[in-house]
């Protein structure tokens, strides 16, 4: 490839010491530094075989396989690089929703605890939506749907923990306006129970009885047996108020294993490589191997 | 020295909620009178809360609140007339033990170790002059 | 008004290159215009046939092609597909023709870039324009993109002051339809600012406002700033300076007539000239305040103003004005009030005449408060600093607090909070952006300072400990003079309340037997408490125990003594346990170089409770600082204190004041004070009274400011002295000690210290000269020592 050489005098970005070799020799190289995870040689492989091939089969599933690579070795953003050139090249092919459900799982793992920035859930949230979106009958929309909840649930937590702030510091009105849209906005998450409980909280401070009577009666509506209840029973109770809704069933309070069940988990090992799609890529049209010009 | 009032929620210049007409007043004449209301009520909009609050800030002490009123319109569901105007202070105000339960969250925690190092910066800030002077301890700061 | 006489020859930059084909390759056709159907394009499509496409599959182009087997199409549709294909970015040219049944589209894709290089940038480094280009190896190659990146090419010449740079995109084909993109550059000649004149300045001279614009002439010695080169953005910001410093300095007429910036024939730099219209100095009328809020009263206002009749106009005082104004109105709980000073300029008497109308504004209030950017700090940390709650009125002057307060934190590069639209019209939210910066210092160095011989110091200081806004300090650091380990943490809301606590623990070796004669080993730990008192001042209360162990080996202290017979009858091991409180007024502009205002500190310990020391130490501080220009920085400082016994105990030698090195330059460690000048050993014995006294001017250095390098002109004056009468007296004769001399002496130096912010960390040099002395003092006149200033 004296050609390159001759057209620009300052050297390729990354290095380009690999001789032109067949492109399945250099696929084939690539997946094994993956297979004894040594992700970054591996990427070298596999850009290689981009580079020297674009238009093979193989490049396509090589982006694919850098995506990967990267992903592993946590190295999101070049992860999510790498499926968006995937999905911008090769859009309409079946392989692509692996590139949008990788570039949705970089950012779900990037998910931080509620008393910092959540701008990587809201990235995470708007990426998974959008493999359910494009892809509805895959195995990864199904994970993209579990995955979902549990994002509005992170979400829902944040506006709780500051809810719960400003309730303890006496900004009672603010702390209203947040678990209020708790209740508005992620109504199906494990949180509306204790929004609900921190609103009959805030109104009693507030002196607005009734209107703590009628979250109390919602909450013990719906969620009869949650220990919010039993405890917003026992509150009104001890107000001198009667909450005209039935006797909470469930006294017990919540387990360790019910507390430890829902904390999330990164399994990195659950998330499936490429998949090895049935058309095993067709020997290269021309013959790769061009003697060295 | 003077604790200082911050002045939080509704303010009421001209136009004060108490002075809502039962029966005369709407949910339009209201907004436009008063603007639109604190909070509305979880699961009936037709009750509107107009909350404002006086807070004490002074040194070291918890801020404390010294004044609240707290003003609750009613709305006929059909003619949106107001029905009952509900005014309640801060004595009507009933002191609660907040629960210290939460539900639990996920997402990563800053690693003990990342927090020291995680962004280490140059230039040192430390203290380290050379106050070698005898007798002189890092303690008298 | 800038208008160049005449565009530059071959100055002007390039018109936008177009892509020229490079030699021996024709490139695809120019943009093609869209295939604009002709003949009946219209019927039913029964079957659509895809040609030309080599990478991109049939299926690809079938899901971007808004048309599908069975539809009946008509032109617009055919039109449509064309141009949704374009929007694509994946062709150059897409082609369709409904002939008979059958959908014909013919495509031909945009080549793949095989790599990005740039040719004849010598200024601007290869990777600073690869950053600026969009174009990416192994990204699609299309000229939409390359005439973006030359354009953005060409402006970043621009801003680094090469105006006249061309740049010229080539392509190289190669086989399996990639190209190599290349991005030929002729920087052209660097165009300069020779010089700068102004016409129609009567009241202040050339060079003045030569000062006051930001653009500079190029100099040999201003190679390293980029200020000297012609930036016509520039030049309009210069005249907004302009404007801003005459209507500051009471030219209320002030009108710049035009700029004008010529290039030199010899082409290698612009002549700017401002020619202006100064207008007559004018003072402040009748100054007013009116109001319709029944409940504010105009007359109260009128003495929050900080402008009185006849002083010299200001723009900045009004703006001062519309604040206090503002704010005062917001105490009152008038959140939603509008401040519009009304001018009315007299041109007889040359006053002009103020009326501050203050009127309810809209009503606006705040429903959320959404904190972005904090990747490291707690939500609670910065959302407790801030002035204004979800629900409350939308203030401006406190909103514009809350971002200081949260600036103040220290954490944050910047901060910026914006409106955010609101869930309804009457409401806003509020965005609060934070960029955090390294709270974390893992520092070890060693240095070499003229006292301590080598030293090596390595510590850990993480001034936002776990996001929670806690300082966390462990540091060791062993001389040849001390060895310490001192671990220090302090929690600034403490309990939730405005209340800082902190405590510290400290191991201290001390070894002066080359100065003081006696070493010490001490242990111990300090309990704090500090807390605003007014909206300047702060008071910090402390418990400190610590027990100290003087040795001073036997050997010495044996007859005749060679070390100073008072220090070996304080041998032994005491426990001091004092409780002390720190009273402090700061009124300076900015804690760590201030430029204005002063600071006030009152301090005293009492030991005595328990343990074996009993003395009672006052000091206090002072410093006031004025800033002539940014260069020119006057401080004065003061610091005096005193330590006397009770009970009938004395103050022991290491509890005493001892002055000298840092805090008084010219003299040694411990050199100012009293002094057994026994031959033998010559011993500093420390005072129980010391007041010293610092006055320093700094000076420009005319280095650029990245080197972070301070000089100035210093003068410290002072004394130290006064002993117990039993410290007088020979500790085994009681006869009284000739040798042992204190007297409270005036001493004096003066000199030049220089501070560098050097990558090791800050070192200070001092040169100095000492003026007058102590026939007893020791004195040294170069010293080289790390500090921090705080």
């Amino acid at each position: 490839c004296a050609l390159l050489r001759k057209a620009g005098k300052k050297k390729e970005d990354d290095n380009t010491a690999y001789q032109e070799a067949p492109v399945d020799q250099l696929y084939a190289a690539g997946a094994a530094k993956l297979d004894s995870h040594q992700w970054s040689e591996g990427i070298v492989y596999f850009k290689e075989v981009e580079r020297q091939h674009p238009y093979s089969e193989w490049s396509r599933r090589a982006i694919l396989m850098q995506a990967y690579a990267h992903y592993e070795a946590n190295q999101y953003d070049e992860a999510v690089a790498d499926s968006n050139r995937f999905a911008e090249l090769y859009p309409g092919n079946p392989t692509a929703a692996y590139a949008y459900y990788l570039k949705a799982e970089c950012y779900f793992e990037q998910i931080v605890d509620v008393g910092r920035d959540q701008s990587s859930t809201q990235q995470a949230l708007v990426a998974m939506q959008e493999v359910e979106r494009r892809f509805p009958n895959t195995e990864y929309a199904l994970d993209a749907k579990l995955k979902i909840d549990m994002i509005n649930d992170q979400l829902a937590g944040k506006e709780m923990a500051i809810g719960r702030w400003y309730l303890r510091q006496g900004d009672t009105l603010s702390s209203i306006g947040r678990f209020k849209y708790v209740v508005d906005h992620f109504q199906t998450t494990s949180h509306t129970p204790e929004a609900l409980y921190r609103l009959v909280e805030a109104y009693l401070t507030l002196g607005a009885v009734d209107e703590a009577k009628r979250n109390a009666a919602v909450l013990g509506y719906n969620f009869p047996g949650d220990q919010w209840y039993a405890d917003a029973y026992k509150l009104m109770q001890s107000k001198g108020l009667h909450p005209d809704t039935p006797e909470p069933t469930n006294t017990k309070p919540h387990g360790f294993f019910h507390k430890a069940v829902n904390v999330l988990t990164f399994h990195k090992d659950q998330t499936p490589a490429p998949p090895k799609d049935d058309t095993a890529p067709a020997a290269p049209a021309q013959p790769a191997a061009q003697p060295k010009a | 020295c003077a604790p200082t009032n911050m002045f939080q929620g509704f303010q009421a210049i001209e136009a004060k909620p108490q002075d809502v007409k039962v029966g005369e007043d709407t949910k339009s004449t209201v907004m436009s009178r008063l603007g639109s209301p604190s909070t509305v009520s979880t699961f009936d909009p037709n009750v509107w809360f107009y909350v404002s609050q006086v807070t004490q800030v002074q040194s070291f002490y918890h801020p404390k609140v010294v004044r609240r009123d707290v003003v609750a319109l009613t709305f006929n569901k059909d003619d949106e007339k107001v029905v009952n105007v509900a005014t309640l202070s801060l004595k009507d105000g009933r002191v609660i033990a907040y629960n210290g339960r939460e539900t639990p969250t996920r997402g990563r925690e800053l690693s003990i170790l990342e927090q020291l190092l995680g962004n280490l910066g140059q230039g040192s800030l430390l203290n380290n002059n050379q106050d070698l002077t005898p007798g002189s301890r890092p303690g008298q700061r | 008004q800038t208008a160049p006489a005449g565009p530059p020859p071959g100055a002007a930059p390039a018109p936008p290159a177009a892509v020229t084909p490079a030699p021996g390759a024709p490139l695809v056709p120019g943009a093609p215009a869209p295939a604009n159907a002709v003949g009946e394009q219209s019927g039913v499509v029964e079957r659509i046939v895809i040609q030309g496409n080599v990478r991109i599959e049939q299926d690809t182009i079938l899901s971007y092609l808004p048309i599908q087997v069975g539809d009946r199409i008509g032109p617009a549709q055919i039109d449509l597909g064309v141009k949704t294909l374009f929007k694509t970015d994946l062709f150059s040219d897409v082609n369709i023709q409904l002939v008979g049944g059958e959908l014909d589209v013919r495509v031909a894709e945009n080549p793949i870039i095989n790599q990005v290089v740039f040719e004849g940038n010598d200024n601007l480094k290869d990777d600073k324009l690869r950053d600026e280009v969009t174009v990416r190896p192994r990204g699609i190659f299309t000229k939409g993109k390359v005439q973006g990146d030359v354009q953005r090419i060409v402006e970043l010449y621009r801003r680094s002051g090469r105006i006249s740079v061309t740049v010229t995109p080539k392509i190289v084909e190669l086989p399996q339809k990639r190209v190599d993109l290349i991005f030929e550059i002729n920087e052209g000649p660097k165009s300069g600012i020779t010089r700068i004149n102004f016409i129609g300045n009567k009241q202040f001279s050339d060079n003045d406002l030569r000062g006051v614009v930001v653009t500079r002439e190029s100099r040999i010695y201003r190679f390293l700033s980029s200020n000297d080169n012609y930036d016509p953005d520039r030049l309009d910001y210069d005249q907004e300076q302009l404007r801003k410093f005459y209507r500051n300095h009471g030219f209320y007429d002030f009108r710049i007539i035009n700029t004008v910036a010529e290039l030199a024939p010899d082409k290698n730099g612009f002549a700017v000239t401002y020619t202006i219209d100064e207008g007559p100095k004018y003072h402040f009328g009748k100054v007013k305040v009116e109001t319709q809020l029944k409940k504010l009263n105009g007359a109260v206002l009128q003495q929050l103003l900080p402008i009185r009749e006849g002083q010299l106009y200001e723009d900045k005082k009004i703006e001062d004005a519309t604040d206090a104004l503002t704010f005062a109105a917001g105490a009152a709980g008038f959140a939603f009030v509008d401040v519009e000073p009304h001018y009315t300029p007299n041109r007889q008497t040359r006053t002009v005449d103020l009326t501050f109308n203050v009127k309810e504004g809209p009503r606006v209030y705040i429903d959320r408060i959404d904190i972005v950017g904090n990747t490291r700090t707690l939500d609670p940390v910065i959302r407790r600093e801030l002035q204004v709650t979800e629900g409350d009125a939308y203030n401006r002057v406190l909103v514009d607090r809350s971002k200081n307060q949260v600036k103040a934190l220290g954490f944050f590069k910047d901060v910026d909070i914006t409106q955010i639209p609101g869930s309804a019209p009457d409401r806003t939210g509020l965005q609060v952006k934070v960029t955090e910066q390294p709270t974390g210092e893992l520092s070890f160095s060693a240095g070499y300072s003229s006292i301590d011989k080598l030293v090596l110091d390595l510590g850990v200081s993480e001034r936002d400990f776990r996001g929670r806004g806690q300082d966390l300090r462990a540091e060791a650091s062993i001389g040849s003079l001390r060895q310490q380990i001192s671990v220090s943490f302090t929690e600034p809301r403490f309990l939730g309340r405005n209340l800082s606590a902190g405590s510290d623990l400290y191991v201290t070796k001390y070894d002066f037997s080359q100065y003081a004669g006696y070493n010490t080993a001490s242990i111990g730990g300090a309990l704090r408490l500090g807390f605003a008192v007014g909206s300047y001042s702060s008071l910090q209360l402390r418990y400190n125990l610590h027990s100290d162990d003087v040795q001073v080996d036997s050997s010495l202290c044996g007859n005749p003594p060679s070390v100073s017979p008072i220090l070996c009858a304080e041998r032994g091991h005491t426990i001091t346990s004092l409780v002390g409180y720190t009273l402090r007024w700061d009124h300076r502009n900015d804690p760590f170089n201030p430029t204005r205002g002063f600071f006030t500190e009152f301090s005293q310990d009492f030991a005595g409770l328990g343990g074996s020391v009993k003395y009672v130490r006052s000091e206090a501080k002072g410093g006031w600082y004025h800033g002539f220009t940014p260069d020119w920085i006057f401080s004065a400082t003061l610091n005096t204190g005193y330590i006397g016994g009770w009970g009938g105990s004395n103050v022991l030698v290491n509890d005493r004041f001892y002055v000298g090195g840092n805090d008084f330059r010219g003299f040694q460690i411990a050199g100012v004070g009293p002094r057994d000048t026994t031959p033998a050993y010559n011993q500093a014995l420390g005072g129980k009274f010391k007041a010293v006294a610092s006055l320093e001017q700094t000076f420009p250095d005319f280095l650029p400011e990245q080197y972070g390098i301070r000089t100035a002109f210093f003068t410290d004056v002072g004394t130290a002295g006064l002993l117990d009468a039993h410290d007088l007296r020979d500790p085994i004769t009681h006869a009284l000690e000739p040798r042992i001399r204190d007297n409270l002496a005036f001493r004096a130096s003066a000199g030049i210290s220089v501070w560098w912010k050097s990558p090791l960390g800050p070192i200070r040099i001092d040169l100095s000269d000492v003026l007058s002395k102590a026939s007893y003092d020791r004195t040294e006149n170069f010293r080289f020592s790390t500090s921090t200033r705080f």
